[in-house]
């Protein structure tokens, strides 16, 4: 009789440990299930400092995603069919112009690569050469509005925030609801879709979104080529090249005016020059 | 009916204020108003001449 309540209380006991390890496995399962799922969202993206409309080079891009990071991409020789002309000249709607010199694209694109659990951007641009900045994830004050509207089989919801000088409005859905977006806009419950200032002379329009995916797309660091030097610099360094690069051009556009005897030029304007003025 | 919608499409999108965005690559397009001239994605001056935006970058 003790024989077989000892073995009924051995069972019992194997049996509760067993549905314990089994609820912990699920869990784990599940939680492994969602961290590994991974999206990609592919846009276009238009960027025309000073012509007060879109009216730039329409890069593709796109935005890979899972729970922990995203990594986003534009400018890259592999997504454009028809590369750009080494110089091209650009009409808005205004009577503005602008004329850009150099190859649009590059082996690796412009990237921004964003990490949760380390509240960090990572990204990469032209600016005479390549440069490469790290930087506690910028803190954008979204708005969120009531209004919503259809992007693709999205419903998205209307947000307002200020970035770097300039006011967006975003477009995030809820029905993926992680903090990314395009560029370096993120920090709203959905993924934006949609994103533009409001001359849009940054202009970010949405394609089509795979998620979960199979694409095997990496969500990488920033890549680099392998000529460029390792190391990241700060966005302060940023901000002095672009202040910089803006008092340079003036000296120049002065030096220009008196040759030719004409009027001396007005000072740039910050952020007609630039998509992130810090002012 | 359907014809005369066809063709009312086509001169709404022909409109310049639909055109939006556009290269304009051949210079003879440009006015003479001074446009920002930008070198691998600095921004260099003002310029008012194809030539000029090039030498700017040189």
């Amino acid at each position: 009789m003790l024989k077989a309540m000892l073995h009924f209380i051995f069972i019992s006991y194997n049996f509760l440990i067993m549905k314990q390890f089994c609820i912990l496995l699920f869990f784990s399962l599940m939680n492994f299930t969602l961290q590994a799922q991974k999206g990609i969202a592919y846009y276009g993206q238009i960027k025309s400092p000073g012509m007060r409309s879109a009216s730039g080079p329409d890069l593709n891009a796109y935005l890979v995603f899972n729970q922990e990071h995203s990594y986003y991409v534009t400018a890259k020789d592999s997504l454009e069919k028809d590369l750009y002309d080494n110089q091209s000249i650009f009409k808005g709607n205004n009577e503005q112009q602008v004329a850009y010199n150099g190859g649009k694209t590059t082996r690796y694109g412009q990237q921004v690569y964003y990490n949760r659990d380390k509240d960090s951007l990572w990204w990469s641009q032209r600016f005479r050469g390549n440069i490469y900045i790290a930087e506690e994830r910028p803190i954008i004050e979204w708005k969120l509005q009531s209004e919503t509207k259809e992007i693709g089989n999205f419903k998205a919801h209307k947000a307002i925030g200020n970035f770097r000088g300039r006011t967006y409005t975003a477009w995030y859905t809820l029905q993926i609801p992680l903090p990314y977006g395009p560029w370096k806009l993120q920090g709203l419950p959905g993924l934006i879709l949609e994103a533009y200032d409001q001359k849009k002379e940054m202009y970010l329009y949405f394609k089509n979104v795979e998620y979960p995916t199979t694409n095997e797309a990496p969500i990488s660091q920033v890549r680099r080529p392998g000529g460029d030097p390792d190391g990241w610099q700060t966005i302060q360094d940023f901000e002095k090249m672009e202040r910089k690069s803006l008092v340079k051009a003036y000296n120049s556009m002065v030096l220009r005016a008196e040759k030719k005897g004409t009027e001396k030029p007005k000072k740039p304007v910050f952020q007609e020059i630039y998509i992130e003025s810090f002012e | 009916m359907k014809k005369v919608l066809i063709l009312a499409a086509i001169g709404i999108f022909s409109f310049p204020s639909f055109a939006g965005s556009k290269i304009v690559k051949n210079a003879s397009n440009l006015k003479e108003a001074d446009f920002a001239v930008y070198c691998d994605g600095v921004y260099a001056g003002q310029a008012s001449t194809v030539q000029e935006a090039l030498d700017m970058c040189n």
